[in-house]
């Protein structure tokens, strides 16, 4: 390659030479100039550094996931939820109202379809969040980046770290949150009311003959859930074996050899997220290989993405709704109980 | 004379100006006056204030502090190496610094401490292990042969893009969509502790390069030539690559991989204002700084309130104005 022709060499024309006279001052000048416009902005920004003093009087404090203590002198009124999950919460303890911003994707309860989206649960959008003045910003344990948590704290922001990884986890989010925001009664009742129901389908299905179940969550690469993911034990509690669920962890990617090797009975899918991944689109696929029992049964579930990928509340939903399809026998029983209470 | 003194004065300010213009910008709409009042500490509303200091102004400052690191780094890897498409990445740089910070955060390290401090270890160790085995494997004796070193660079940066993509199989989704992220090029908002920290780190290593910019002009013109005008070449070489290996593995840590900024920023300014490094290299800090805060603005606003990864703004914008210049400078050749 010829180096000459992209500018790399000196070369020694009448201009440079012009130019050289002068480099050393220059080369000083630009130096020292950098450094000043730097050191100017950092001291004027290091005015402003002091934190706030937080005076404590009959403060409040709840401590998260995170072992991060929150101090409230007044219950919090203006509330920022960057997680679908403790949006959902928040609808079912009758809070939504103090929501005044919610994570993209966050489509539950619909009384928050017009709320600012403030960026989503894994990539916050800082500044617009500062810009609403939350008293209380929720976050995702398993989606916040700690460096944007780390940071809305040293701003003297309070933010709650709270981790949903299984039922449990959901039900103690319920109580929390309604301890935090003075919604106690609503939270009891509605994490009773949930657990309940919970109970009720899961007892109900036990006895039953277990059928082997695949979720199937993509197909490039063929993607299912593991032991250490949420819906192993959803499937599970809906009275059906998780064939991947003995892979330690969350979403195990799989050969398609293995997945014939293991015959599942039933196919689980979730639809609603479009495009690749519904069951439509995946069926084409699936349908070539005739050797897989539920293939040749032809027995798919189908269940409503937002219900089952949320990890929120509406989870009990998700669960009735896999357990209908896995023992059709005690769909109305199923039904029965989704019934009996209100949400 | 008088031409370059109104471009000393001209500089700056106009660096000011975009700086100002671009911290202005952002995702909550700030006006001239609140900004005033912020810069001059007069009664602006908290909310603004934090915003302006604390989320934006960081932010800005390691956009630049990285613009100026990988621009100048690419021009003297350029000149040490002789080859115009010279830069961090092909020497393995980017690319050992990547795998440290992915190891790191792959296994969950950043979740120990705040996030912020122990990817940067990896990584600058990282980018350290590829040049010590890249120098070490190329050297012969006490010569520094530049072919050898240029392809053993090439190769490994092959082979640990190849063990990054490995290590993303093993990934859980929610990490590899973190690692992907930061792969792409995110500008984070650092601390003030830590920008401070960095910024004195990228201006040691600013002037131990500086000076050195009337010996890479001798350089140009070959090693040889170099030698017998009298400069210690393996002892330069040994110097610039170590410093700027440590620079680039200490921004690669923070910011991922921004690709473009090193070479057509030292590019650019070969075209307008020629090759002498004496001038280049700090126009190279000044140029690279500025591109960089456009860049990461363009990230935070255009798809507001999320982002854009800032490597795709740099090799967007960078690819085709790179191309266009090629080929005027081509068309001119042809005339």
């Amino acid at each position: 390659m010829n180096i000459a022709s992209f500018g790399l060499r000196v070369t020694r024309n009448p201009k440079s030479k012009f130019f050289s006279i002068n480099n050393k001052i220059m080369n000083q000048n630009y130096r020292t100039m950098l450094f000043l416009i730097f050191w100017i902005i950092l001291t004027v920004c290091s005015q402003h550094l002091q934190a706030e003093p937080v005076d404590s009087g009959k403060t409040k404090i709840f401590i998260d996931d995170t072992n991060f203590s929150l101090h409230f002198d007044n219950s919090p009124k203006r509330i920022i939820s960057v997680s679908p999950s403790a949006t959902e919460i928040l609808g079912v303890i009758e809070a939504d109202s103090m929501l005044v911003g919610v994570s993209l994707y966050s489509y539950y309860p619909p009384s928050i379809k017009d709320l600012p989206k403030v960026g989503s649960y894994v990539k916050p959008n800082i500044e617009q969040i500062i810009s609403l003045n939350p008293d209380l910003v929720v976050m995702s344990y398993e989606g916040a980046p700690r460096s944007d948590v780390n940071h809305l704290r040293r701003l003297n922001l309070n933010v709650a770290v709270l981790r949903s990884e299984n039922f449990s986890d959901i039900i103690k989010n319920i109580n929390w949150l309604g301890e935090v925001l003075g919604h106690k009664k609503e939270a009891k009742e509605a994490a009773g009311n949930l657990e309940s129901r919970y109970k009720q389908i899961r007892s109900l299905v036990q006895g039953m003959p277990k059928p082997r179940a695949f979720y199937s969550i993509a197909l490039n690469p063929i993607t299912s859930v593991g032991a250490k993911s949420f819906i192993n034990s959803l499937i599970y509690d809906a009275g059906g074996i998780n064939i991947a669920g003995d892979i330690d962890q969350a979403y195990p990617r799989l050969t398609i050899e293995s997945v014939i090797a293991m015959s599942p009975d039933v196919m689980i899918f979730s639809s609603g997220m479009g495009n690749a991944l519904d069951m439509e689109n995946q069926l084409p696929f699936w349908k070539r290989w005739k050797s897989i029992p539920a293939v040749r049964d032809q027995r798919f579930v189908e269940v409503d993405h937002d219900l089952i990928n949320r990890s929120g509340p509406r989870v009990v939903q998700a669960l009735a709704s896999i357990a209908q399809q896995l023992h059709p026998e005690k769909a109305e029983e199923i039904q029965r109980i989704m019934k009996n209470e209100k949400l | 004379m008088k031409n370059c003194k109104i471009l000393l004065f001209a500089i700056p300010i106009c660096w000011v100006l975009i700086f100002l213009f671009c911290w202005k910008s952002g995702t909550v709409i700030i006006t001239w006056a609140q900004l005033k009042n912020t810069v001059f500490g007069e009664a602006a509303s908290n909310q603004t204030n934090i915003i302006l200091l604390h989320v934006r102004l960081p932010r800005l400052l390691l956009a630049a502090l990285t613009g100026a690191t990988l621009s100048l780094t690419g021009a003297v890897f350029q000149a040490l190496l002789r080859n115009p498409l010279a830069d961090p990445y092909i020497l393995g740089v980017s690319g050992g610094s990547a795998l440290g910070a992915v190891v790191a955060m792959g296994f969950g390290l950043h979740l120990l401490i705040i996030g912020f401090q122990i990817v940067p270890i990896f990584a600058i160790c990282g980018a350290l292990l590829t040049i010590l085995f890249v120098y070490n494997f190329s050297r012969v004796g006490n010569y520094l042969p530049t072919q050898t070193m240029l392809l053993a660079g090439i190769s490994l940066q092959a082979m640990l893009s190849a063990l990054i993509l490995f290590l993303q199989t093993l990934l859980e989704p929610l990490q590899l969509m973190q690692v992907f992220t930061w792969l792409m090029g995110n500008i984070p908002t650092p601390e003030y502790g830590n920008l401070l920290w960095i910024f004195l780190y990228v201006a040691l290593a600013i002037g131990v390069i500086l000076p050195q910019a009337r010996h890479l002009n001798a350089l140009t013109l070959g090693e040889l030539d170099a030698q017998i005008v009298g400069i210690d070449v393996e002892r330069l070489k040994k110097i610039l690559f170590f410093a700027c290996s440590l620079l680039t593995g200490s921004i690669v840590a923070l910011t991922g991989l921004i690709g473009f900024v090193g070479i057509i920023i030292p590019h650019l300014l070969r075209f307008l204002i020629g090759p002498d490094h004496r001038r280049l290299l700090p126009a190279c800090v000044i140029a690279g700084s500025i591109f960089m805060v456009v860049a990461d603005t363009l990230a935070r606003v255009l798809l507001s309130p999320t982002e854009i990864p800032v490597g795709v703004i740099t090799a967007l914008i960078g690819g085709p104005f790179f191309l266009f210049l090629l080929w005027k400078n081509k068309r001119k050749g042809m005339r």
